[in-house]
């Protein structure tokens, strides 16, 4: 488990994370989501002990993370810039992180290269963008750690190879204890990956919510009522977060119990009713907007 | 880093990211060691074929080209030192690779330790690779003999020590900046803010300390530091006589091996706590920033103050310099701080504190707060003093061997006198130390706010340099410089009561230690041109006792009455000695050397430099009055010889400014024909044929009515023997 308590960097004048409570469960996928700016990847330095916090911790298991190399072997950081050693090749990357990392997997190396189409021996100064992405997440994969620090990792790829990968964390998760957290400010990339997010906003952190838990509360629905009187009964009785009207059609996202929703929809009988799935966005919207926040200001 | 995992495995794998380091360096090395060596080694064989030099000669010669004095090897010690440094830990200027390193599971300290051994191997390897290659040649070609490997040895380790201190003073610039550039910047910094400080202070004491002497005592190396101590090693070691290690520089490679190791825990401390978000930033650490910013900023706008002083030749161009140079290097390092121009206008406070130091210092350099100037020394504590002055024999040279014994060193009166002077009785020092620390304490102000200096070459030898050297009580030497009215008949008898003893004529007189087998020739110029005259062994024993009578015998009355007749020069037997010269003594003979004029005479030689001159058929002389020339020519015997009795050269005629002549007129030039051609000093303007004096006369006149010209007034003699 990672828990940040009460982190805060700053740069100079810039307060890039304030006071921060966070903590990531094992065996899940985390993402952090935020603009930019926000304080993503300062908090993902962080807890990849690149950066040392102003104030508080960021432990692994109450372990602190900074300078610590037994706990720096349970994670592998993928920085959103990613560097490679000049003029080398996969293999000679991979070489060095084996003998950096106790658990790294040459085997595993190999495989997922061949997996994603990658020479091994080719150089990585010769590679695409996303080629880059790829081989570092091979790399953050063969490493075999229990976290997998992914900063706008996704951000380049394919929506063929982002499957690719989803596909693999999923496979990874399933096998071994594993866990990885997503940093990245597109709420859409993240929301068929993660099971849960937390929301940073100018270096605080708004929201960490399991997005299970969040969907149970919260739900979206299409129905045309018989007329004005009916409506304004139903607005009346259910928790309405947002409404939209086109013509007769009307999309309310509403908070509360699925049963309850549908109890308070059936009595008036609608002419047409349906529940539609909630995407990430409105999740946050409704969430966000009872502490206040303007949602649609802080995520894209 | 893990302990599966060893030190050698990642330092393998590091040096995997240095490979062209690596190939500079045996470059380097090849190109140092052997490549030199093999040049040099033709030009050894050279010159034993030609018997220029002996074998023991080479054999010194090449051990110190393959060691430490080695200017190809100081040069790649230097270089190779900075490149390794900054290379090696670049990845602290690279925000990608500092993130990179930073998330491993690796200590910072580990890393440190990797990165700081792979940069000493990437250099000692092939330096030692390279060095034994150099020593097997030298053993092939017998310049190097095996029982001298033990020293070659210790010079081996020498450069890598040498090497390893530079090496760390450039990784501590590296820790504390976060961009390669000020790395670079702040490395030079490191190596040379010393010793430029030394530099502008020496510089200062000099323009402003009216009492400052030349013969300032020998440097430390601190005030070089932290290159000092490298630089005395070379030095060092180039005076060695044999091959073999000198033992007595063992304290300044303890010193750079103690201070190696200081510097390698801090830099690995700080390198530890350096925040990583300062790569690709200026300075790493904010507390670093003021400091280093004043300290460079005192420095500059010290010398930018006296380079203002010495352009305008006023107080205001100091201040006025003082304050260009803060702004300047406020401007300029708060622009590198920041990487950008804006910036100018930040941190005015501690800029404004370096501006108050520099301002200080000027203050106390020209106001002389800490007394420098009116420093006069507590006669209980001083064990004895050195005493000289520009008044006499200011041309007098001499030559001293060197402490090895292989070297002849050409030195003039002045330090021969300073190196071996040791008076004990101050009684006569005393009154002249008191007068001169009070006339210097009447000059310095004009000469600080007005940058008058002409007191320092009066010309009516009123005020003379006199320089001071007192050996304390408690060891230490201090030397001054006052200007002294020499006008001043007490003053001028204490001067003559010094001159008088065997003590300071045995310093000043270097004539005085020479020995018959030292020299061969006599080398001096009379008015028919210049000549050498050879010695036996037998002449040569009876001039030196003819010369050391007489000059024991010249009291200063006489000297005061007296100008030198003619000056020969030594010419020097120098057998296996290098020297920078033939000519290694000189001495003047005066009207009162009875027994050494006897001797010249005795053997054709010329007493006087005007010897000869009644031969002359005809006499030109030109005369300057500042803006015109007057031409005097003159056949008559008469006019020839009132004329060149009346005259003499004007370097004879300085060497003894105690004499003094109301009637005299420096400056002409005297020739005769093509062969003799010389500036002569009339010394009795009445005495010379009154056609002549007619325009000696107008021409004063006309040059005291432009006493602002810069040109000198003064007569050109012509003398032409047919």
């Amino acid at each position: 488990m990672i828990q940040a308590i009460n982190l805060t960097k700053s740069f100079e004048d810039i307060i890039a994370i304030s006071g921060i409570d966070l903590t990531i469960e094992d065996g899940q996928v985390f993402g952090l989501i935020g603009t930019n700016g926000a304080g993503k990847s300062t908090f993902l330095r962080m807890a990849a002990g690149i950066l040392k916090p102003d104030k508080g911790t960021i432990s692994i298991d109450g372990r602190v993370v900074f300078d610590n190399p037994k706990v720096k072997q349970e994670f592998f950081y993928i920085s959103d810039d990613i560097a490679f050693f000049p003029n080398t090749t996969p293999l000679e990357m991979a070489v060095f992180f084996e003998k950096v990392y106790e658990s790294f997997n040459m085997q595993r190396f190999s495989e997922l290269m061949d997996k994603f189409g990658l020479e091994k021996k080719r150089k990585i100064r010769t590679f695409s963008k996303g080629m880059k992405k790829q081989l570092s997440i091979i790399l953050g994969l063969s490493s075999m750690t229990r976290y997998l620090y992914c900063d706008e990792t996704f951000d380049g790829l394919d929506p063929v190879m982002r499957q690719a990968v989803k596909s693999i964390f999923a496979g990874e998760m399933a096998t071994r204890k594993f866990t990885p957290v997503i940093a990245s400010h597109n709420l859409r990339e993240l929301e068929d990956i993660c099971d849960t997010v937390g929301l940073l906003h100018k270096g605080g952190i708004i929201l960490s919510k399991n997005l299970d838990d969040a969907k149970a509360d919260v739900h979206k629905l299409q129905c045309v009522f018989r007329d004005d009187d009916s409506k304004e009964r139903v607005m009346k009785r259910l928790c309405v977060i947002s409404e939209e009207n086109r013509g007769k059609l009307v999309t309310l996202t509403v908070r509360g119990t699925e049963e309850e929703t549908r109890e308070v929809l059936m009595e008036e009988s609608p002419i047409y009713m349906e529940m539609l799935p909630l995407s990430l966005e409105e999740i946050f919207i409704s969430e966000t907007g009872v502490e206040g926040y303007d949602i649609k200001k802080i995520i894209c | 880093m893990t302990s599966k995992r060893s030190f050698a495995d990642l330092c393998k794998e590091n040096r995997k990211r240095r490979l062209w380091p690596i190939a500079l360096s045996i470059a380097a090395n090849f190109f140092a060691q052997i490549v030199f060596i093999m040049l040099l080694i033709s030009r050894y064989k050279y010159r034993l074929e030609h018997e220029l030099a002996v074998i023991e000669d080479i054999r010194r010669a090449f051990f110190q080209n393959v060691s430490a004095p080695s200017v190809p090897v100081v040069i790649i010690v230097f270089g190779l030192a900075v490149v390794n440094a900054l290379q090696g830990f670049s990845y602290l200027s690279d925000s990608k690779m500092s993130d990179l390193y930073g998330a491993l599971p690796m200590k910072r300290s580990k890393l440190f330790d990797i990165m700081c051994v792979n940069g000493i191997l990437v250099f000692a390897v092939p330096f030692i690779i390279c060095n034994i290659i150099t020593l097997i040649i030298g053993i092939a070609n017998g310049f190097v003999l095996w029982n001298t490997i033990g020293a070659y040895l210790l010079s081996a380790v020498t450069v890598i020590a040498e090497y390893v201190f530079l090496y760390m003073i450039a990784i501590l610039a590296a820790v504390l900046t976060g961009h390669i550039v000020v790395a670079f910047l702040g490395t030079m910094v490191f190596y040379g803010l010393t010793s430029f400080y030394t530099f502008i202070i020496q510089l200062y004491e000099l323009e402003f300390f009216i009492s400052y002497s030349v013969f300032e005592k020998e440097s430390s190396w601190l005030e070089y530091f932290p290159v000092g101590p490298i630089f005395e090693i070379i030095a060092k070691m180039q005076e060695i006589k044999t091959v073999s290690y000198p033992v007595h520089l063992l304290p300044e490679l303890a010193v750079i091996c103690v201070l190696s190791i200081v510097l390698y825990f801090g830099c690995r401390y700080l390198n530890t706590i350096r925040p990583s978000e300062a790569a690709g930033k200026a300075m790493a650490f904010k507390v670093t920033k003021p400091l280093i910013k004043i300290a460079i900023m005192i420095a500059v706008s010290l010398s930018f103050g006296l380079l203002f002083y010495g352009l305008s030749d006023k107080v205001f161009g100091l201040v006025f310099g003082v304050l260009c140079g803060v702004v300047v290097t406020h401007i300029v390092i708060e622009t590198i701080y920041e990487f950008d121009f804006k910036a100018s206008m930040k941190h005015i406070p501690s800029s404004a504190l370096a501006g108050a130091v520099s301002a200080f210092l000027v203050a106390a350099f020209i106001f002389d707060l800490f007394g420098y100037d009116c420093w006069l020394p507590n006669t209980d504590r001083v064990e004895s003093c050195a005493v000289t002055t520009d008044m006499i024999f200011d041309n007098l040279r001499t030559c001293m061997l060197s402490n090895d014994g292989t070297y002849m060193y050409n030195m003039g009166k002045d330090g021969r006198v300073m190196e071996n002077m040791r008076l004990s009785d101050m009684s006569n020092i005393e009154p002249i130390e008191l007068a001169g620390a009070k006339k210097t304490k009447e000059i310095r102000f004009e000469k600080i706010f007005s940058n008058n200096d002409s007191y320092s070459y009066d010309e009516n030898a009123t005020l003379r340099e006199i320089s001071f050297r007192w050996h304390m009580k408690n060891g230490k030497t201090v030397d001054r410089k006052f200007y002294v009215d020499m006008s001043d008949e007490a003053i001028l008898d204490n001067f003559g009561q010094i001159f008088n003893t065997e003590e300071f004529k045995n310093a000043c007189f270097g004539i005085l230690d020479s020995k018959p087998d030292e020299f061969y020739a006599l080398n001096y110029t009379d008015i028919t041109g210049s000549h050498i005259k050879e010695l036996s062994l037998s002449e040569r024993e009876e001039m030196l006792e003819a010369l050391k009578k007489d000059i024991y015998s010249q009291n200063f009355d006489d000297l005061k009455k007296e100008s030198p007749l003619i000056e020969y020069t030594i010419l020097g037997n120098l057998g296996n000695k290098r020297y920078d010269g033939m000519e290694i003594y000189n001495f003047y003979v005066f009207p009162s050397f009875t027994n050494t004029k006897a001797f010249l005479s005795s053997k054709n030689l010329p007493v006087e430099w005007r010897d000869g001159y009644e031969k002359a058929s005809v006499i030109d002389m030109t005369v300057y009055s500042g803006e015109d020339d007057y031409e005097w020519s003159s056949e008559d015997r008469k006019d020839i010889k009132e004329t060149v009795e009346n005259a003499i050269p004007y370097d004879l005629y300085h060497v003894n400014s105690a004499v003094k002549s109301e009637k005299s007129s420096d400056l002409a030039t005297l020739s005769i024909g093509n062969i003799f051609s010389d500036t002569v000093v009339i010394t009795d303007v009445d005495k010379i044929p009154s056609d002549l004096r007619d325009i000696v006369n107008k021409a004063q006149d006309e040059e005291e009515t432009e006493a602002d010209s810069s040109t000198d007034a003064g007569w050109v003699i012509h003398l032409n023997n047919g």
